[in-house]
């Protein structure tokens, strides 16, 4: 694919929005499109190609040229060589592994707040205190950093409140 | 029955088999259903709407009638329907307007999952959003929110069978008893740990009050489950949530700003201060704003607890309904809500 994935998300939520849900006569269905909508645009700002198959790719390009590059030597006027900057494997930093290394640093400050909240006979306040200073102000930084990413919810045209005065039936 | 699967709960013909057994079974005669229609509201129990007619010995009957189902892979799988049916059996004549109910099972026999059948009530359910009430309206609808949940909370339950629901529930232990049913929840369905979550538990767990009784909670009482017709609220639905506990469990959720989005007004309908008066005035319970702060975070967290198990239920494959993880997407708002509530306690 060659689109850029900002404009893949744009062109679909844009036809959702104006091509698809205005043909949507039931409501559970118009809920579904609106979430999809919601979905698209959270996955929007965290979402880059994966990393996998660019790197089995970029292996495969290197593994060509290099080759290419041997049997070109000592050939007048040859293809043009390797440029250096293109010859190293980039640092595979792949998404899961960043994940995967979050939660591991997650999990250990979460055993730093239970210990805070039952915190052992004769820890000192003053030292529970400077602690906790540091623990809170992580939280604050890491859901602050979250929302951030979050785009305004749908829940209101989700639960099927769209403005076009279908009533919400239930019993 | 095995277990049926969302899917087979949402095949009409399915159903509509399933049901026709049912009903001959329980009116001992051949019933013509209607269509069914069903509707897209919540997130765990499926609702379908029909009408039956069947021969009885005292003649023929017509229904407008309601079939809750909860599928056994649902975002809060397994249900129970027994403490719905009890519980709307139970308060009937109470003065809280609720559904005739008519028939339940929790065994997966009749339809793969647990199931009741009660009476389509008028009415539509108001949202949160986007009303246009008049004056009067809001006024009448937030008062008779007011007078209904004084009236559950009133209604004395020991010696109805609801008493079977207690669990051993007291006015000391009531506020303890839902953190730990609500962090189980937590522990059963978190894919991971984070620490905002880990230090509100840590605050819920100092802060527990005592309650002034033990009363019928609904569980999820707000503008959204509930019927209305005009000016009249004709049904308090969605029980589902029902249990015995501190009545300012039910204000401290009702009170949530997610219900009255914009508008100091509870559930976009009433003023907190009156919402109190009217209350207390009614019950004769004292409203310790303190306790409905706790069960507003309480409310929040619970909030966090279902999107904690939303993303555990699609990350399953359980569900593959996306309103679920779109909703649970929203789970760093609700933390940075809770840090902000938590520091505005009376």
């Amino acid at each position: 694919m060659n689109n850029s994935l900002d404009r893949l998300f744009s062109g679909i939520i844009a036809s959702l929005h104006s091509e698809i849900i205005p043909r949507l006569d039931d409501e559970f269905a118009r809920g579904q499109a609106y979430a999809t909508i919601d979905l698209l645009n959270n996955l929007r700002p965290r979402l880059d190609w994966a990393v996998g198959p660019l790197a089995a790719q970029i292996a495969a390009q290197l593994v060509a040229a290099r080759r290419i590059d041997e049997l070109a030597q000592g050939v007048p006027n040859g293809p043009p060589a390797l440029p250096p900057a293109l010859a190293a494997m980039p640092d595979p930093a792949a998404g899961e592994t960043l994940r995967w290394r979050r939660d591991q640093l997650d999990e250990h400050l979460c055993k730093v707040v239970d210990w805070q909240n039952q915190p052992p006979a004769g820890v000192s306040e003053t030292a529970l205190a400077a602690i906790a200073a540091v623990t809170a102000q992580y939280m604050q930084e890491q859901v602050r950093r979250e929302v951030s990413l979050l785009p305004k919810p749908l829940f209101g045209e989700i639960a099927g409140n769209t403005g076009t005065a279908k009533p919400a039936a239930k019993n | 029955m095995n277990p049926a699967s969302t899917a087979e709960l949402l095949d009409e013909t399915h159903v509509r088999a399933c049901l026709q057994r049912v009903l001959r079974q329980h009116t001992g005669s051949e019933a013509q259903i209607g269509a069914l229609k069903r509707f897209p509201v919540g997130y765990s129990w499926l609702t379908y709407g029909f009408d039956a007619s069947w021969d009885s010995g005292s003649g023929p009957q017509r229904r407008e009638l309601i079939l809750r189902l909860g599928p056994p892979n649902g975002l809060f799988a397994p249900y129970l329907a027994a403490p719905q049916f009890i519980t709307l059996q139970a308060v009937r004549d109470s003065g809280v307007p609720v559904p005739a109910v008519h028939w339940y099972s929790d065994s997966p026999e009749a339809f793969g999952a647990p199931w009741f059948i009660c009476e389509k009530v008028a009415g539509r359910a108001p949202v949160m959003w986007g009303e246009q009430f008049s004056d009067a309206t809001r006024s009448a609808l937030g008062e008779q929110l007011a007078d209904s949940l004084a009236a559950l909370h009133r209604f004395e339950w020991r010696g109805t069978a609801i008493e079977s629901m207690s669990g051993g529930v007291t006015v000391e232990n009531a506020a303890r008893t839902q953190v730990d049913y609500w962090e189980r929840a937590m522990r059963g369905w978190e894919l991971r740990r984070l620490p905002m979550a880990e230090s509100v538990l840590g605050w819920l767990r100092r802060h527990c009050p005592p309650a002034p009784r033990i009363s019928v909670v609904h569980g999820d009482y707000r503008i959204g489950n509930f019927l209305a017709e005009g000016d009249r609220i004709t049904a308090i639905l969605d029980w589902e949530l029902v249990h015995l506990g501190d009545p300012h469990e039910d204000i401290g959720w009702m009170c949530q700003r997610t219900f009255r989005p914009g508008t100091p007004l509870i559930c976009t309908l009433i003023r907190r201060e009156d919402l109190y008066a009217r209350y207390q005035s009614l019950t004769g319970i004292e409203v310790s704003p303190r306790a409905v702060h706790f069960y507003e975070v309480l409310g929040l967290f619970k909030f966090y607890v279902i999107d904690v198990g939303a993303e555990r239920c699609f990350e399953e494959g359980r569900h593959n309904d996306l309103r679920l993880p779109s909703m649970c997407a929203q789970a760093p708002r609700l933390l940075l809500q809770l840090e902000k509530l938590i520091a505005e306690a009376p």
